[in-house]
């Protein structure tokens, strides 16, 4: 049985690394074109190369978005662009729109064709359609539930991939204008105003309000399916897909290394009731920003799956720095700063391969080794003493104050 | 080209002076409009028969798993019943219409999807009757898919720019202990915070529905363009059925006219009468590409 795929998103190539090193199987970026989410779209050719190269040199497969619903305009250099996916040795592309999926099989045969969310296919029917047109994956709507998807992976012969974590649609995705028609912004396009997220009145056909002004909100919660990932892969799901190509790098690390950590404890122990689950949540609640709910895993939504109050989320713990080098031979950590911290603060130092680790520091230095009463200048490089080895992409985390 | 009109009630069927009848029921459409039981919709399958009028069954909703045994037994039912075409979105239906070889029937209709001449080709490549572009297109645009050859277009009346799974209207009504409220089948709208414009919202048994604010009208444009729809459809949602039957002759004449100018201005004219606030959508209004950060992929 092949293992299943943790699948996370990557923004820039400095997120990709990451994203590789804490236990991504596979990546998603967006290229300059074609991609539904061009504000996260950071990727030249060159670059999706370089990722390629990163992400294939550590066993990782890399999946470019075209999930766009194009315009005629929007297609003028697409053989080109698949032409250049094709020699940076792409493994997949994420499409929305069967033209772009037909002439990505037509031109570079050896890419894998996935269908995006943007799709909303909801069952094993839309997905046979996907496979006699030779596809190779679905992934499914966010409104399908378990109890669906145990129906579904049976009848199906391409893989379906399953969205874990992230930013959820409130309506079947690729079905809503409300951007458009609220704002001239396409969503399908990559404009999205999330205008499902703004404030409303709502109001009965008599005029009447029903809600307090400005007080109805239909907004969805992110999704965390965490208790599901046994499930899933019991149910032979191919692909479990985190959102979040805006997110930082400690996000991507955060979320991803949980997961990864999850995945690969269940394969090892083969029984759910045995899994730390306190530990995995804890882990990602030291990242997560926003509030997060089961989306539509046990069923129908109810109110606690909807965004009413607004608020977001605060992590547990700040992100502070991450590693560059480790000088075993002076215990010298260089690190470079991306919050406030001061010495003597006792932090958490985690990694791909280090466990979490709580130390406090002592003195805190800049990089020609002057003494600083804090660190308070983002992207400063700095030196700190750190008693147990460190690697390049270790990350530094602080308890938040509340 | 024919027009193509939602059926709003059979005691005025013999009113309606479209070529084509759209029809459905509860279970296969998320629009709560041209509702009808089965036994209805074999009434008026019969009467298009008689009065040489296409027959149009809407299935134009995402079907979930646990729906499709139900789905195949009433496309069976309505397979029977020798309709002329089915609207679809759900690439389910393509499927199992396929398995039948009655694929050649179905209209594809997923409101978004069709934005490109190219997209639109390839369902004709799929062997379709015909596919809807998105309302989201400038006029340029639909005149450059309109050589696909199979095009639909929406004509008049409100679109709809959402559809959800989610009971919208409940859960709110639940969160703040209001339950006594009406929710299924009752019309709501929402009002953003900073617009004017009210955006009416429903819930069905499916989800929740919302519509654009206006109603959308095209008339004159349809004469401009190189090639003429295969269909053009007036969506009666939110039209009181004489205000309907009226904007359906309007249309009508025109196209009998060959669109001749005197009565084409005249039924722009009296369209803005009917409502002084119809608006002309995307067609002269190119959508932007600021960058957002949706859910993707």
């Amino acid at each position: 049985m092949r293992k299943i795929e943790l699948l996370a998103p990557a923004g820039d190539l400095e997120k990709l690394k990451i994203a590789v090193l804490y236990g991504a199987d596979a990546v998603f970026i967006g290229g300059k074109k074609f991609s539904l989410r061009a504000r996260a779209s950071n990727f030249e050719i060159k670059d999706i190369k370089e990722a390629c190269d990163f992400a294939h040199k550590h066993g990782t497969k890399v999946h470019v978005t075209m999930n766009i619903i194009p315009h005629n305009e929007d297609l003028v250099s697409l053989e080109e662009y698949i032409k250049d996916l094709d020699s940076c040795g792409v493994d997949a592309v994420i499409v929305a729109s069967m033209y772009i999926a037909s002439k990505v099989k037509e031109i570079a045969p050896r890419i894998e064709v996935h269908f995006s969310t943007q799709m909303s296919t909801t069952n094993s029917e839309a997905v046979r359609f996907l496979e006699n047109e030779g596809y190779e994956r679905a992934v499914l709507a966010r409104e399908v539930t378990l109890e669906e998807l145990e129906v579904v992976l049976p009848n199906t012969n391409i893989e379906i991939e399953v969205f874990i974590h992230g930013g959820m649609c409130v309506s079947y995705s690729g079905r809503c204008m409300l951007s458009n028609y609220m704002t001239n912004r396409d969503a399908n396009r990559g404009g999205c105003a999330h205008s499902c997220r703004w404030n409303y009145t709502l109001e009965d056909e008599d005029g009447d309000m029903v809600s307090p002004p400005k007080q109805f909100h239909y907004g969805s919660k992110d999704l965390m399916a965490l208790r599901y990932i046994p499930n899933l892969i019991d149910l032979q799901v191919a692909s479990l897909k985190i959102e979040g190509r805006m997110k930082s790098i400690y996000y991507v690390a955060t979320v991803v290394r949980s997961y990864r950590k999850l995945i690969d404890a269940y394969y090892e122990i083969q029984n759910k009731d045995k899994l730390d689950w306190e530990y995995y949540e804890t882990e990602i609640k030291k990242a997560e920003n926003r509030l997060t709910s089961i989306g539509f895993f046990e069923g129908q939504v109810t109110p606690n799956e909807q965004l009413y109050n607004m608020r977001n989320e605060i992590p547990t713990k700040e992100f502070v720095g991450v590693v560059l080098e480790y000088d075993a031979s002076t215990e010298i950590a260089t690190i470079q700063q991306r919050n406030h911290f001061l010495p003597d603060d006792t932090l958490e130092f985690f990694g791909p391969d280090l466990e979490n680790t709580v130390y406090t520091i002592g003195e805190i230095q800049d990089e020609v080794g002057n003494s600083l009463d804090a660190a308070r200048h983002p992207l400063q490089i700095l030196k700190i003493k750190v008693p147990f080895t460190l690697s390049p992409f270790d990350m530094v985390r602080k308890v938040m104050g509340k | 080209m024919k027009l193509i009109v939602n059926l709003k009630s059979l005691e005025y069927i013999q009113e309606y002076t479209a070529d084509g009848l759209i029809f459905s029921h509860a279970f296969l459409t998320d629009e709560d409009e041209a509702l009808f039981s089965v036994e209805e919709i074999q009434e008026i399958v019969q009467y298009t028969k008689l009065h040489n009028k296409e027959s149009i069954l809407n299935l134009n909703r995402l079907f979930h798993e646990y729906e499709l045994d139900e789905l195949r037994e009433y496309i069976d039912l309505f397979i029977k019943m020798d309709i002329d075409s089915y609207i679809f979105s759900d690439l389910a239906i393509y499927t199992i219409f396929k398995g039948y070889n009655l694929e050649h029937k179905l209209i594809y209709h997923a409101r978004t999807m069709i934005t490109s001449l190219q997209d639109a080709l390839f369902w004709k490549s799929k062997n379709v009757k015909s596919v809807f572009v998105s309302n989201e297109l400038t006029l340029e645009e639909i005149n450059s898919i309109v050589h696909a050859g199979n095009i639909a277009i929406e004509a008049y009346g409100h679109h709809q720019i959402f559809a959800s799974k989610r009971d919208l209207l409940s859960l709110y009504f639940t969160y703040t202990k209001n339950e006594e409220r009406q929710r299924k089948f009752k019309k709501y709208t929402i009002q953003e915070e900073l617009r004017k414009e009210k955006y009416p919202i429903l819930e069905n048994h499916h989800g929740t529905v919302i519509y654009s604010a206006f109603k959308y009208a095209i008339l004159e444009e349809i004469q401009s363009l190189d090639v003429k729809p295969k269909y053009i459809h007036i969506n009666s949602i939110f039209i009181v059925e004489e205000e309907l039957l009226e904007i359906v002759s309007l249309y009508k004449k025109v196209m009998d006219a060959g669109f001749r100018e005197s009565i084409t201005k005249e039924a722009v004219k009296r369209l803005a009468e009917i409502d002084p606030n119809i608006y002309s959508g995307f067609l002269y209004k190119k959508t932007t590409l600021v960058k957002g950060d949706n859910m993707d992929a």
